[in-house]
């Protein structure tokens, strides 16, 4: 791949591109497996790489900042090493974990069968496309849209080929749920009104049939993220059902999944 | 700029402070640099109000004079080879939230990029500026931004180990 055309793949993932082009480089990921390899890559280092710091927006702001906002202090410190020294005392040490045997993504791109027509995943969302690249991500649209927002793991819909497999939540207290349609399988989480995909898969096609039962096993690297992603436990039948009555939306209910010790 | 004016700034800086702080994290690789970072901008910023134009991106103006105090700081440190402060001595960047096994593997991966490339993936990949925006804060063109960036993901990518199962 030339450098311009991975730069062009990356303006798409990054939402960047105006409606024509991004319609031209659609159909270029359509026509080559491959893109949607490096498509999916992208998508899951600019989700891992927003949710190492997405926490930092909940911590409690230090006084001194507040302070540094007051009238009085306008005439304060303007050089970093003044600023180092006015902190009255350093904040204790975070609990440092060792580092976790977390799943490489080594394995992800390699179950990806290439040769399959990403055209098929096209074709699912109705009129309409099954994903918009937007500025947070690739949003889930369409059919899969809908399908992640109202069918249950527990009760698959009818005459529907997308099947939904485990709900959790994740780390960032966000509902995420996976994904198969008859040619891809996926896991997609909850950001405010939009599902953001975190990852896309293609899925041999001559698995398609057995997707379409509850309980067929994802791919592996699928499963390996849902458990490096899974804080606590999968939802079982009733949180899920109560999660969709509060539209995907945590306001902090109670009930969420017990936090690994 | 008048006092009323100045208040005003006050109150909406005060409403940036955690995406403040957030950049500052992933700008620095660290929790205190980073709110020395936040707390030099605040008082910058206010000395420097006139310069602000309402209107404008209040988030952009401030990402800015962080950016460039930033620099600063890391060419002062490279002298005295100490830009980054060792993990055990600094606090990884999630130290009281969640994920913390995947924030530590991201901020290694991140101590691999140069100081431009991170401000490049601090800017785009997580305070989702748009790159318009993004190349105005760091004061370059846009083609400049998005081939740091095309580089700072191939190497984020080899670092994660993400890299190579397609070749």
């Amino acid at each position: 791949m030339t450098t311009l055309d991975m730069e062009l793949l990356l303006a798409y993932a990054d939402g960047e591109l105006d409606a024509e082009t991004a319609a031209r480089v659609r159909a270029s990921i359509e026509a080559d497996p491959l893109l949607v390899a490096r498509l999916s890559q992208q998508l899951q280092l600019r989700n891992r790489v927003g949710s190492a710091y997405r926490d930092i927006i909940d911590e409690a702001v230090p006084d001194r900042l507040l302070q540094a906002l007051q009238p009085s202090v306008a005439t304060a410190a303007t050089e970093l090493s003044a600023a180092r020294e006015a902190r009255s005392q350093r904040a204790p040490p975070g609990v440092q974990r060792p580092a976790s045997s977390w799943a490489r993504w080594g394995g992800m791109a390699a179950s990806l069968v290439l040769g399959l027509s990403i055209g098929l995943m096209l074709q699912i969302g109705k009129s309409t496309a099954p994903f918009e690249s937007t500025a947070p991500g690739l949003l889930a649209t369409g059919a899969i849209a809908e399908a992640l927002s109202s069918q249950l793991a527990s009760e698959p819909a009818t005459g529907s080929s997308i099947r939904l497999q485990v709900s959790f939540l994740d780390h960032a207290g966000r509902y995420c749920r996976t994904f198969t349609t008859a040619a891809l399988a996926g896991l997609a989480c909850r950001d405010g009104a939009a599902w953001t995909l975190q990852t896309l898969l293609a899925v041999e096609a001559g698995a398609g049939s057995e997707m379409r039962q509850a309980g067929t096993p994802l791919p592996a690297a699928l499963l390996q993220l849902v458990d490096a992603r899974m804080r606590g436990h999968a939802l079982d039948a009733t949180s899920e059902r109560a999660a969709r009555q509060r539209n995907w939306q945590r306001h902090g209910d109670a009930e969420a999944a017990p936090a690994r010790p | 700029m008048t006092n009323d004016s100045t208040d005003v700034l006050r109150r909406e800086i005060a409403t940036l402070l955690p995406r403040l702080r957030r950049f500052g994290r992933s700008l620095t690789g660290h929790r205190e640099d980073a709110d020395d970072l936040v707390q030099l901008a605040i008082e910058r910023a206010l000395i420097k109000s006139r310069q602000w134009q309402p209107g404008t991106r209040l988030d952009s103006w401030i990402f800015r004079i962080m950016q460039n105090a930033w620099i600063d700081e890391v060419r002062a440190r490279s002298r005295y080879a100490r830009t980054f402060l060792p993990p055990e001595a600094g606090e990884h960047i999630a130290a009281s939230g969640s994920s913390q096994d995947d924030s530590i593997a991201i901020e290694q991966a991140m101590r691999q990029l140069s100081a431009e490339q991170r401000a490049a993936v601090a800017l785009v990949l997580v305070e989702g500026l748009p790159y318009k925006d993004a190349a105005q804060v760091l004061e370059i063109p846009i083609g400049t931004l998005t081939s740091r960036l095309a580089r700072a993901r191939e190497t984020l990518q080899r670092v994660l180990g993400a890299e190579g199962s397609l070749q």
